[in-house]
């Protein structure tokens, strides 16, 4: 390894580090505007609600369609006054009959054609919240009757902002989202920084020592090193730079995460983003200067210092790992949050002891297997443990970043498995019904008991219909109970099992649809509008004995009856929304864990070559001079074993203790105590990846050795 | 460095270019110096011989203030420096004194006549005139001045260190094993160089050496023995 392909691999890293560190600090800054951004966009599409019909310009109401793995947003709309601006994103009222869909909805026209008019366009980008929002805007045709449920408005842009279109919110708290900007994004690009600028430690510890003695102060020496990273450092600001100003002109996708960047998030942002990067800048050159600033000299010879790795750091750590660990789950019945505080806040003083974990283990490792080499008389043992005695620093690196690699991932597969259980259980309680059943929420107005009775006509013979009023009933004692009337024909309510009903039916679907517990009556007759100021909710039950439910043509049925149309749903919808709401909110950890941890794997990868390329140049006199090859070779192996033990007990061992908060949360751990045996397998492949390195560096340079001084 | 210069040869350690006295320095728990007595006047040469591990490099590496004795004082011209801060000392350094090490430890990424120009640079002086003379002394040393250092035979590397010592016109040479790498007659042309330094420029200069043959060119000889000096009581 010459000084020249260091100093150039350096260069690289140090230029693309110093990117990802200034990228990541803007993220920062951009979730904030991002976040305003989307509320003021939610905002100005929202309509600004009026009570006097005689100034309202439009009439609206808005619902949900429902579908597994997709939920989208429907605005009805009825322009009173054509003339009035449309919507943002329109550029005029659609047509009645018609609809007009946003672009991620492309794919499914046919289908929202049947149900809310023939899809006549798309709702340009600015009129969204997200580019990928799923939103129908709805002018129905006139129907037999007109709905009760329209509000009436003057125009859009309510200063309120309510999110009336029901985008899924994918991570809902910008607090959050700076928490994962921090841990996988901030930490990690700092980390690769600091790896970068420390490539070529030995070179440069070596240059400062001449240099030195040629008479160069150690400020001298700062300010060579501060110009040898000044064009890396620049050029790296200056790409970033580049992105943030194309971010400023045009909308940037996140690739991966679904999400697009809007232009004008970047420019809401800019002053904040530019001072952000300003201070970026000085947080990197800090970092590039503490890595390569002159080494205190001790000596004659001046040679690196070894960091001590105390032995009670490393208890200590286990000590943490147990103890938060054993909070969250303790903490895991009550606030959510309070327990995600334990594992992060655990998480973190991991992640920050790790290394001298690493080193400690490293160190003993080191000393135990020297001892061996003594006592049997194995030069490679000897070498090998003495080394990794002596200076563990490199080896113990290694083991930390790939521990760390481990721990990170790891940690973003307990989330995974989290949040995936929440979907699976919605799904499963979703599921049995798709097809079985659906609830219609019906106004209470008398006035509209005719669109009641023309639905109920207008369904197929073969379903039953029900009306299900649940209401509310107050003790003396203040217990409450919602006592559920069920309304339906005599011949319907005996072919469901509930004529002369004097016991609660505990399976479905009544006790979704009247909560599980409540006191059932029947009541013979058709299906009547409730009223009363009692009244808790209101509901149609259709049921298909078959199974055949098209909800779809439900909803057709509805939206011909009544403008605007009542909305169907399931019970189980709005759980199966929250867990798909957690399906995004992974992706989006997921995308920032693959971001991280590949900085992470940058970071091994370059103290890999490191310290290998090092290790084998100081391999090659003994080898070169004792005419065995082998003891490079079985040198290189043993620091291998000793890394990837290491990185087992020390990454293992921090992740485990994820598992049982996972298990505790009611999700299975085994996932992820597979992942992590996954990983730390992946990193002991990585590891023998970097001892075949060090054998092949340590053939190269026994065969160049020569004898005269080490040189560089 | 000119005060220095034009000290005449003298036996009182007071005037001299480089005088030490009582020196200690212990690493850890070993003593390394064992109070160290020396003064080398301008214009004048000082041989140390001594055993392996006697301590000579340690001694050289006082004087030059890269490490700070435990105890005692050295003098380079009128200046303590074992009082200065560790930029003062550089400072010192780079313009007082010219360093020759044992290994030569030259930077392999700059050609021999950049390494040999960098103390010129160093002290911020004009860059064609340091080029010039990094130049004359390479030619005199006959080296290949823009040939990659890298490549560079192990006597070839001791003498661009010994061109590189020398570029300041230091009032002080220090010179560990510089010929150690060198055969017979190259031995002697760097060692006529070297030794003809003190009447010629007037500094003076300190050899530490194994070789009896250089070692006998020096106006005063010492062994060095587990940390103290004594006068030489081979004549040479
Ligand atoms: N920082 C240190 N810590 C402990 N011992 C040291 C340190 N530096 C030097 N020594 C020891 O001090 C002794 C003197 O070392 P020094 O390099 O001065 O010897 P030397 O006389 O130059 O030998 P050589 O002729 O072989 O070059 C040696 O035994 C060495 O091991
Ligand atoms: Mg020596």
């Amino acid at each position: 390894m010459t000084p020249a392909r260091i100093g150039l691999t350096q260069a690289v890293a140090i230029a693309a580090a110093t990117a990802l560190v200034v990228l990541s600090f803007a993220a920062l800054v951009l979730i904030d505007t991002t976040y305003d951004g989307r509320y003021q966009r939610s905002a100005d599409r929202t309509p600004i609600v009026t009570v006097d019909h005689e100034i309202a310009s439009f009439r609206f109401a808005h619902s949900f369609s429902a579908g597994p793995g997709r939920k989208f947003s429907v605005v009805y709309l009825d322009p009173l006054d054509r003339a009035a601006p449309p919507p943002p994103g329109l550029t005029q009222w659609p047509q009645p009959g018609t609809a007009v869909v946003s672009p991620s909805l492309a794919d499914r026209v046919d289908e929202i054609g049947v149900v809310y008019g023939e899809v006549v366009g798309t709702v340009d980008t600015s009129g969204l919240v997200q580019p990928t929002e799923d939103l129908v805007y709805a002018v129905p045709a006139p129907a037999m009757f007109d709905g009760s449920n329209w509000e009436h408005a003057v125009g859009f842009g309510a200063a309120n902002r309510v999110n009336m279109a029901g985008e899924i919110w994918i991570v809902e708290y910008a607090e959050r989202v700076y928490y994962l900007v921090l841990f996988f994004l901030v930490a990690p690009a700092m980390a690769l920084l600091a790896t970068a600028a420390h490539l070529g430690d030995e070179e440069r510890r070596r240059r400062h020592a001449i240099l030195e003695t040629l008479g160069a102060r150690p400020g001298r020496l700062v300010r060579l090193e501060a110009r040898r990273a000044a064009l890396p450092l620049l050029t790296g600001v200056a790409v970033a730079s580049g992105v943030l100003t194309a971010g400023s002109l045009v909308d940037l996708p996140l690739l991966g995460a679904g999400y697009w960047l809007r232009s004008e998030d970047f420019r809401a942002a800019a002053p904040a983003l530019w001072s952000v990067v300003a201070g970026s800048i000085v947080a990197a050159i800090c970092v590039v200067l503490v890595a390569t600033r002159p080494a205190r000299v001790r000596g004659a010879r001046p040679r690196g210092r070894e960091p001590r790795y105390p032995g009670w750091v490393a208890a200590l750590a286990a000590v943490i790992v147990l103890l938060t660990g054993r909070e969250a789950i303790n903490r895991v019945g009550g606030s959510l949050d309070e327990a995600a505080l334990w594992v992060f806040g655990g998480s973190m003083l991991s992640l920050i002891l790790l290394p001298t974990v690493c080193g400690w283990l490293t160190r003993t490792s080191g000393a135990l297997i020297g001892e061996l080499g003594s006592r049997g008389g194995h030069p490679a043992m000897l070498v090998a443990g003495a080394q990794l005695r002596s200076a563990p620093r490199g080896s113990a690196r290694l083991a930390a970043g790939c521990a760390m690699a481990v721990f990170l991932v790891s940690q973003i597969f307990a989330m995974l498995t989290l949040s995936y259980a929440e979907n699976a259980v919605a799904e499963s309680t979703a599921k049995p019904h798709d097809g079985s059943y659906v609830v219609i929420g019906v106004p209470r107005e008398r006035s509209m008991q005719p669109a009641l009775d023309q639905i109920v006509a207008d369904l197929a013979e073969n379903l039953h219909v029900v009306h299900v009023a649940t209401r509310v009933r107050e003790f003396p004692n203040s217990e409450i109970e919602f006592p559920a009337t069920i309304t339906g024909s005599v011949a319907m309510l005996e072919e469901l099992g509930l004529s002369g009903l004097n016991e609660v039916p505990t399976e479905w679907p009544w006790d979704e649809v009247a909560g599980s517990g409540n006191p059932l009556v029947t009541s013979a007759g058709p299906p009547t509008i409730a009223v009363g100021d009692d009244l808790s909710s209101s509901q149609m039950v259709v049921i298909d004995p078959a199974g055949q439910l098209d909800r779809s043509q439900i909803q057709h049925v509805l939206n011909t009856v009544v403008r605007p149309g009542w909305s169907v749903s399931i019970p189980g919808d709005a759980w199966r929304a929250g867990a798909l709401n957690a399906v995004h909110q992974s992706r989006w950890i997921v995308w920032f864990g693959v971001i991280g941890s590949s900085m992470l794997m940058a970071v091994v990868f370059l103290r890999t070559w490191q310290a290998s390329s090092l290790a084998a140049r100081r391999g090659a006199p003994l080898a070169a001079v004792s005419g065995r090859t082998g003891l490079t070779v079985r040198r290189a192996v043993m620091r291998g074993a000793v890394v990837a033990a290491t990185v087992a007990v020390a990454g293992g061992l921090a992740s485990y203790h994820l598992s049982w908060v996972v298990d505790a949360g009611g999700a299975d751990g085994g996932p992820v105590r597979q992942t992590i045996a996954v990983l730390c397998l992946l990193a002991t492949v990585a590891i023998s990846g970097a001892t075949a390195h060090e054998v092949y560096e340590g053939r190269r340079a026994v065969r160049s050795w020569r004898p005269g001084g080490e040189r560089s | 460095m000119t005060q220095i210069e034009t000290t005449p040869p003298s036996d009182t350690c007071s005037a001299a270019a480089l005088s030490c006295r009582q020196v200690r320095y212990r690493a850890g728990r070993t003593t390394i110096l064992d109070g160290v007595d020396l003064c080398v006047a301008g214009g004048r040469s000082a041989a140390i011989q001594g055993r392996s591990g006697s301590g000579k490099s340690t001694l050289l590496a006082v004087l030059m203030g890269l490490i700070r004795p435990t105890g005692g004082s050295v003098r380079v011209g009128e200046t303590e420096m074992s009082t200065l801060s560790r930029s003062r000392r550089a400072d010192l350094r780079g313009q007082h004194i010219g360093v020759v090490f044992q290994n030569a430890e030259l930077l392999d990424e700059l050609t021999a006549i950049e390494n040999v120009m960098l103390p010129a640079l160093l002290t911020h002086q004009e860059k064609a005139a340091a080029r010039t003379r990094a130049h004359g002394l390479l030619d005199e040393l006959e080296i290949p001045a823009d040939r990659s250092t890298a490549v560079l035979s192990g006597g070839e590397r001791q003498r661009v260190a010994m061109a590189r010592a020398l570029i300041n016109g230091p009032g002080l040479v220090l010179a560990d094993e510089p010929t150690g790498a060198l055969d017979a007659e190259l031995r002697e042309t760097s060692a006529d160089l070297l030794f003809s330094l003190p009447a010629s420029t007037g500094c003076a200069l300190l050899v530490v050496t194994h070789d009896p043959a250089v070692a006998s060119r020096a106006d005063e000889r010492y062994v060095m023995d587990t940390g103290r000096l004594a006068p030489s009581t081979l004549d040479g």
